[in-house]
C-alpha cells in the first residue's frame, strides 16, 4: 500500500493531486516497459550472455534514476509518517522502510533493493535486477543478487513477474539482462516450432573455482559465507509487529505447524561435498519461488547440471560413469533441499543417471562430458521445449471459433496453446479462473492479453475470475484447458492445488477437459490420494490476501496491469467492458461498517478501475490487515495447511494433449512402456 | 500427371466395381496405383506426391473418416520404409504390401467375424443399426455355425439403410424386424445385445458411425444392455473428437436455424440435407469392440494405435 502517492489523508490538496496522477502515468509508464522487458527475458532464454555496451548504459541509467526516485519518496513518507498510506501494514513502518531506502541509497546495488521496499512498484524490481545484475559483473556471486531475491520474495504473490528461466550460465548471470525495443518486438513474432537457443545455454564453459557451500550446513551459512551477513527479509512476527527474520526462517519449505521445520537432514554420504555455484544459485531461485512452473524448473536444472558437469573431473583410480553419479547425488540433494523436486525434475534426474550409466567406458572424460552435455541439450529441446510448442501447435486445432475456453492458474503449455490459437485467426473468450494464496492466474492474464486477447469481451477477450465463481463460470465455458504437473500410471493427474475442482465441475457440466502434458513429466508410480507427497508452501501464506506476510493487498491497486485490464463484471453485464464497484466508499472515504472489525476482508478489493486505484489502496491501508490467524503460531492446537498440488481421477480428463498426439487417460502405461524401448 | 493417372476416379471407381470394398482399402487400392505410374527419384518426392493425393482424396470424398485411416496407415508405411532402404527398394515394398493389404482386406472382416462369433448365442435378441458390412458378416457366420438368433433392425434415415440389412438376413433365414429409428427406446428391454459397425474408431477409443449410434448407445447404456462396436484395424483413424462437433465432417450449417421464408420450406427435403450423416459415440458408452486384432476395450484401441505411430 505504501504505494500509493503521498497521502490522500486529511487535507489532500489540489497539489498533490496532481502530483498523485502524474506519478501513477509515470508507474504506468514503467509498468508496461516492465512487461515487454519480462517478455523479453522468457524469449532470451539462454541467450543472456552478451552484454551491450548502450543497452548496458541504459539499464543503469534507469537503475539511477530509481535510487534516485526512491530516497526522494523516502523523503517524503518520513516528512509524515502519520499521514497514513503505509501505516498498519504488517511488513514494517513506513518510517523503518524510508530508512531502509534512504540509507542504502547510497549503498550501490543494495539502493536498488531498498527502492522497492519504499516504493514497492513492480518496475523498480525489474530495474533493480537490472542494476543487480549489471553491478554483479565484476564479483561472481554478488550479495545484490540475494538482497534482490529477497525483495522480490516480498512481492512475489503480488504483482512481481520474474522470468521464467534463468540465465543460460553463471557466466550470463552476471552480465545484465537485455532490453531491446526491436529485439521485443522481433520476438512478439512467435514462430512454430521455435524452441529458443539452448546451445548458449549448456556451454562448456569452465568456472573459476568460486566459494564452496557444504550441504548439510544451513543455508545462512551458505549466504553468509559469501557476503559475511545473512540474507534477511521482513516477516511479522508471532506478536503481529514487523521482525527481521533470516531468510531460511522465512522461506520454510515444510513448514506445518508452530516452530516445526522439517529440513530433511543431509546423509551423511554427502555431507561436506562441494554444491556447484550454480546448483547453488537454482536451487535459492527455486526455494524463493523465482523459478516455478515444473517446465521452468526441469529445464533449470538440468541446465545447471550441465554446468556442474563441464566442471567436473575425474578424480585418479575412479570412472567417470560410476562416479560422477556420486558427485551429482549432493547437487540433487541440495536442490531437494531447497524445494522438494517436482515430478519432472525427478524423471529427467533418472534419465540422466541412466545416461551416465550408458556412456561407453574408453571415452576420455572431455569427451564423456561433451556427449553428456550434448544429451542434455538435446534432452531440454526433445522433451520439454520443443514437445510444449508440438502440444501448443496440435492442441491449438481443438479451439475452434466461438469458443470459451476455461482454464485455472498459469501453466506455460496452457499458454502456448492459446497464443497459438490464437495466431491461428481463431476467435475464442478465455475465462482464467484463478486461486489465492499463490495468484498466478494473474501472469497468464498479463500474457494474454499482452498477447492481443483484449479485443471484444464477448469474442475473444479474457476473464479474470476468483475459483469461487466456478460454478457459474462452468456454464460458459465450452472447453476446460489444464495444464498438469505430472500424470501417473493410472491415469491421474497431478496438477496446481485446486485443479481438481475444476475438472470435477467441468465434469458436472459435460464440458470436455484437456489437459495438456510433456510425456515426460509422466510417471510410473499410481497415486491415489493427494496427502502423499504433496508439497506444502508457507503456511502463513494463508493469513493474508497476499499470501505474503507485510506484503500489499491484492487488487489491481497493486498491479497497475489488471488495473488497466477491463473487468468482467456479472453483476451488470456478462461481458461488461466497464469495470464495477460493489461498495465504491469502502474505497473512497470511511471504511465500511462491516469491513471495519478485525477479521473482516476490506470489502471490493478485487477490482478498482486505474483511476480509483491510489484512493483505494490508502483505504485499505486504513482498514489494516487484523487478521485472526496473525497469532496461529502461538496456538499449538491450530494448524495452517496450504498445500500445492491436488490430483485429479482420470476419468475427468477427457483428453491428453502430448507431443505424441492426443491421447486418452488410459493410454499412459502404453507411452511409458514404448517410450523405454 | 493428373492427366495420366486420377487418383479420384480411380478411387471412385474401385468402391464402385466392388461393393464389398471399404473406403480406406479404396484409398490404399488407390494410392499402390499412384506410386506404380509415377517416377520419384528421392524419398521426400514419394512422401510429397502421396500426400498430395491423401489431401487430393481427402477434399474429394465426402466422407473423408474411414478414408483418411487407410492415408494414415499408407504414410506412415512410407515413412517407415525409408528409413531403411533405397528409394527404388521401398518403391517396390511399398507397392508390394501394398497390394498384399488391398488383396487380404477381405480376411480382417472374417477374422472379425471369428472374434465376434463367441458372443451371438442362441436364442438371443440382437439389435442392429444400419447396413455395415462387417456386422453382416458376423451375423452370416454365426448363422453358418447354426445359431438361433433374431434381429431388430433400425430403419436408419435418411438413406433406409437398415431395409437392406433386413433384406439380406432375410435371405440368410434371419427372423428379422426392422424399427423406426424413434423405437430404439421402446426396444431396448427387449434386446439382449447391440451391435454397429464403425465408420472409423478414434484415438480416445470412441467410433464414428452412421447418425443414430450415439442415441442407440445411451439408450443402451440406460438399459445397462451390452454394446459392442464391430471394426476391421484399419479403421482405426487418427483422430480425437472431444464432442459431435469436433468431426472433420462438421459444418456449421448443419442444423443451423436459417432463414427461410415459410411458402417455399419441403421440409421432407431439407431433412436430409441439413442434417449430419455421422455422429460420435464416446468410448464409455462402448461395451468392447471386436476388431481383427481381438476383442478389446475402447481403451485399447487407443492404445494400439499409439503402438502403430509411435515406432
Amino acid at each position: 500500500m505504501s504505494k500509493a502517492p503521498p497521502p490522500p489523508g486529511a487535507d489532500s490538496t489540489a497539489d498533490s493531486a496532481a502530483a498523485a496522477a502524474k506519478e501513477k502515468a509515470r508507474r504506468e509508464k514503467e509498468e508496461r516497459r516492465r512487461l515487454k522487458e519480462i517478455e523479453l527475458q522468457m524469449k532470451n532464454i539462454g541467450v543472456g550472455g552478451q552484454a551491450d555496451k548502450k543497452k548496458l548504459s541504459k539499464a543503469e541509467r534507469r537503475a539511477i534514476q530509481e535510487q534516485q526516485r526512491a530516497a526522494k519518496q523516502a523523503q517524503a513518507q518520513a516528512a509524515g509518517p502519520g499521514a497514513g498510506a503505509g501505516a498498519g501494514a504488517g511488513g514494517g513502518s513506513p518510517g523503518g522502510r524510508a530508512d531502509a531506502g534512504s540509507t542504502k541509497s547510497q549503498a550501490g546495488p543494495g539502493a536498488a533493493g531498498g527502492s522497492i521496499k519504499s516504493q514497492a512498484g513492480p518496475g523498480a524490481a525489474a530495474a533493480a535486477a537490472a542494476a543487480a545484475a549489471a553491478s554483479g559483473r565484476q564479483a561472481r556471486v554478488d550479495m545484490s543478487k540475494y538482497a534482490v531475491v529477497e525483495d522480490k520474495r516480498m512481492h512475489l504473490y503480488v504483482h512481481l513477474d520474474l522470468p521464467d528461466h534463468p540465465p543460460s550460465s553463471a557466466t550470463a548471470l552476471a552480465t545484465e539482462p537485455q532490453v531491446d525495443e526491436a529485439a521485443a518486438a522481433a520476438a512478439g513474432e512467435r514462430r512454430p516450432g521455435d524452441v529458443g537457443d539452448f546451445t548458449a545455454g549448456v556451454r562448456n564453459a569452465a568456472f573459476p573455482p568460486g566459494p564452496q557451500v557444504v550441504v548439510g550446513q544451513a543455508r545462512d551459512d551458505y549466504v553468509s559465507a559469501e557476503a559475511g551477513a545473512p540474507a534477511t527479509v521482513k516477516v511479522t512476527g508471532a506478536d503481529g509487529k514487523p521482525a527481521v527474520a533470516a531468510l531460511r526462517d522465512a522461506v520454510p519449505p515444510f513448514a506445518s505447524g508452530p516452530g516445526q521445520r522439517r529440513y530433511p537432514k543431509a546423509p551423511a554420504s554427502v555431507a561436506h561435498t562441494p554444491v556447484h555455484p550454480r546448483i547453488k544459485e537454482i536451487g535459492l531461485r527455486m526455494a524463493t519461488m523465482e523459478i516455478s512452473g515444473s517446465n521452468s524448473r526441469a529445464i533449470a536444472m538440468l541446465l545447471a547440471f550441465a554446468d556442474a558437469i563441464a566442471d567436473y573431473t575425474t578424480p585418479a583410480n575412479k570412472a567417470l560413469t560410476s562416479h560422477l553419479t556420486n558427485y551429482l547425488s549432493p547437487q540433487i540433494h541440495f536442490l531437494t533441499h531447497q524445494r522438494p523436486m517436482c515430478i519432472g525434475m525427478g524423471n529427467a534426474i533418472r534419465w540422466l543417471k541412466s545416461e551416465i550409466l550408458d556412456l561407453p567406458r574408453d571415452l576420455t572424460d572431455d569427451q564423456a562430458k561433451g556427449q553428456l552435455i550434448k544429451k542434455i541439450d538435446v534432452y531440454i529441446k526433445e522433451r520439454i521445449t520443443a514437445a510444449s510448442d508440438i502440444i501448443a501447435e496440435a492442441g491449438a486445432h481443438k479451439i475452434q471459433d466461438g469458443d470459451v475456453v476455461l482454464t485455472y492458474g498459469a501453466s506455460s503449455t496452457v499458454q502456448n496453446l492459446l497464443v497459438v490459437a490464437r495466431e491461428m485467426g481463431r476467435r475464442f473468450r478465455v475465462i482464467a479462473v484463478d486461486s489465492r494464496p499463490a495468484n498466478e492466474g494473474r501472469r497468464l492474464v498479463r500474457a494474454l492479453v499482452a498477447a492481443g486477447f483484449s479485443g471484444e469481451p464477448a469474442l475473444d477477450g479474457v476473464t479474470y475470475a476468483p475459483i469461487t465463481a466456478l460454478s457459474s463460470l462452468m456454464r460458459d465455458a465450452s472447453k476446460v484447458l489444464l495444464g498438469a504437473e505430472a500424470f501417473f500410471a493410472n491415469g491421474t493427474m497431478l496438477s496446481r492445488v485446486g485443479t481438481a475442482m475444476v475438472a470435477l465441475a467441468a465434469h458436472a457440466c459435460h464440458v470436455p477437459v484437456i489437459a495438456t502434458c510433456e510425456t515426460y513429466k509422466f510417471n510410473e508410480r499410481i497415486q491415489l490420494d493427494a496427502v502423499v507427497g504433496n508439497e506444502l508452501a508457507v503456511p502463513d501464506a494463508l493469513m493474508y490476501k497476499t499470501g505474503i506476510p507485510g506484503a500489499e493487498p491484492v487488487g489491481p491497486q497493486s498491479d497497475p496491469a489488471l488495473a488497466a485490464m477491463e473487468y468482467s463484471a456479472y453483476a451488470r453485464d456478462k461481458y461488461a467492458a466497464r469495470p464495477r464497484w460493489n461498495n465504491r466508499s469502502a474505497l473512497r472515504g470511511e471504511p465500511p461498517a462491516e469491513a471495519a472489525g478485525p477479521g473482516k476482508k476490506p470489502k471490493g478489493a478485487k477490482a478498482a478501475p486505474a483511476g480509483e486505484a491510489a484512493q483505494g489502496a490508502a483505504a485499505l491501508a486504513r482498514l489494516g490487515h487484523a487478521c485472526p490467524l496473525s497469532d496461529w503460531r502461538a496456538n499449538p492446537r491450530l494448524r495452517l495447511l496450504n498445500p500445492t498440488l491436488d490430483i485429479t481421477p482420470p476419468e475427468f480428463v477427457s483428453v491428453i494433449v502430448t507431443e505424441l498426439g492426443m491421447i486418452p487417460t488410459t493410454s499412459i502405461p502404453v507411452v511409458l512402456r514404448e517410450y523405454k524401448n | 500427371m493428373a492427366g495420366a493417372f486420377d487418383i479420384v476416379e480411380h478411387y471412385n471407381s474401385l468402391l464402385q466395381a466392388d461393393s464389398s470394398i471399404s473406403a480406406p482399402v479404396a484409398a490404399v487400392g488407390s494410392l499402390v496405383r499412384l506410386i506404380e505410374s509415377q517416377k520419384a527419384t528421392t524419398m521426400l518426392e514419394l512422401m510429397m506426391i502421396a500426400r498430395a493425393a491423401c489431401d487430393r482424396l481427402k477434399k474429394a470424398a465426402d466422407n473423408p473418416i474411414s478414408l483418411s485411416a487407410g492415408c494414415d496407415v499408407f504414410l506412415k508405411q512410407i515413412s517407415r520404409l525409408s528409413n531403411t532402404q533405397s528409394v527404388e527398394e521401398s518403391r517396390r515394398a511399398l507397392i508390394k504390401s501394398g497390394t498384399e493389404f488391398v488383396q487380404g482386406a477381405g480376411r480382417f472382416r472374417d477374422r472379425v467375424a471369428e472374434f465376434g462369433c463367441p458372443f451371438v448365442r442362441d436364442e438371443q435378441t440382437i439389435l442392429i443399426h444400419s447396413y455395415s458390412r462387417v456386422t453382416m458378416g458376423l451375423l452370416a457366420r454365426a448363422v453358418k455355425q447354426n445359431k438361433r438368433f433374431r434381429v431388430y433392425i433400425t430403419e436408419s434415415r435418411p438413406d433406409q439403410s437398415g431395409l437392406r440389412a433386413a433384406a439380406e438376413l432375410q435371405q440368410l433365414g434371419v427372423p428379422c424386424e426392422v424399427i423406426l429409428d424413434a423405437a430404439v427406446g421402446y426396444i431396448m428391454a427387449k434386446v439382449d445385445m447391440v451391435l454397429v459397425g464403425a465408420e472409423g474408431v478414434v484415438e480416445s477409443g470412441g467410433l464414428i458411425n452412421k447418425i443414430g449410434t450415439y442415441q442407440l448407445a445411451i439408450v443402451a447404456k440406460a438399459a445397462n444392455k451390452p454394446f459392442y462396436a464391430l471394426a476391421e484395424s484399419y479403421k482405426f483413424v487418427r483422430l480425437y473428437p472431444l464432442s459431435q462437433y469436433d468431426l472433420p465432417t462438421y459444418r456449421s450449417d448443419l442444423l443451423a436455424f436459417k432463414e427461410r421464408r415459410p411458402a417455399d420450406v419441403d421440409w421432407q427435403a431439407e431433412l436430409a440435407k441439413s442434417n449430419p450423416m455421422l455422429d460420435y459415440t464416446p468410448p464409455e458408452f462402448i461395451t468392447l469392440m471386436l476388431t481383427d486384432l481381438g476383442v478389446m476395450t475402447p481403451s485399447g484401441v487407443g492404445d494400439e494405435l499409439i503402438k502403430f505411430y509411435l515406432d
